[in-house]
């Protein structure tokens, strides 16, 4: 059975594991060949800057995980503009093949999920 | 199931003492029971995987909480699962992740299971809704 399954990612790349296990638990679904959805929103817009350099904190680079969704034919990836907007961050600073949407598209998004998680 | 409940799932990813959630988890689990849902599995994922280790001692006058989800896994015959990339990095590992890593000690409690994110994966599947603690 397939199932929508929209991962909501609201907190900062590094500091806690969240974003690291939601990354782990999308892979795992897409895996599984489920029809997976994936939104950054609030503090999570900042897992998609390009520009990161973990290296310090001797962490995987996050940007760089969510950069392989394509290879894992996770096409669904959409980030929140009104916190792109916030936090000052410009589209040229993301990685490629993320949409930014609107807060009326986020409503649709989460309407159409079977189950919602939030990281 | 039954005929008119749903068929529950629930994440629990916060630590099971330094925070509230498992308590919280634990009475959301008893109280769709007692609606006449069902509650398919519970899925132990990052922090939230220590609850599984064995030598935990509470305090003999306070709740016993790794205990108490043991108590209703096996009144209502419910699946407690520990995310086992999360667990064997904590520490908790069961007698055949001791094997492969040669590790000092196997410290997770019986009646808990050891085993992938695709059971999370599963329970989504199997169920109606899946609650995050």
């Amino acid at each position: 059975m397939k199932k929508n399954i929209l991962v909501i990612l609201r907190s900062a790349p590094y500091g806690t594991s969240k974003a690291r296990d939601a990354i782990d638990l999308i892979l795992t679904s897409a895996a599984y060949d489920q029809d997976i959805h994936v939104l950054f929103s609030h503090d999570g817009v900042f897992q998609i800057v390009e520009n990161q350099a973990p290296q310090a904190l001797e962490l995987k680079r996050i940007s760089s995980l969510i950069s392989a969704f394509e290879m894992y034919d996770i096409e669904n990836v959409f980030c929140d503009s009104t916190s792109l907007t916030e936090r000052n961050i410009s589209l040229n600073q993301l990685i490629n093949g993320i949409r930014p949407i609107d807060q009326t598209e986020i409503a649709t998004l989460i309407n159409n999920a079977d189950t919602v998680l939030s990281f | 199931m039954s005929k008119h409940g749903k068929t529950f799932s629930l994440l629990v990813t916060s630590p099971p003492w330094s925070s509230q959630a498992h308590i919280t988890a634990l009475n959301f689990a008893k109280s769709l029971i007692q609606k006449n849902h069902h509650l398919y599995r519970v899925f132990f994922y990052s922090d939230a995987t220590t609850v599984g280790i064995n030598s935990s001692v509470p305090p003999q006058d306070e709740f016993n909480l790794p205990q108490a989800w043991l108590d209703l896994s096996k009144q209502h015959n419910i699946d407690l699962v520990i995310c086992i990339s999360a667990g064997i990095k904590r520490g908790i590992l069961n007698t055949a992740e001791q094997d492969r890593y040669s590790a000092a000690s196997a410290p997770m409690t019986e009646g808990y299971e050891l085993s992938g994110l695709g059971q999370l994966v599963d329970a989504i599947i199997q169920s109606d809704r899946v609650i995050t603690f």
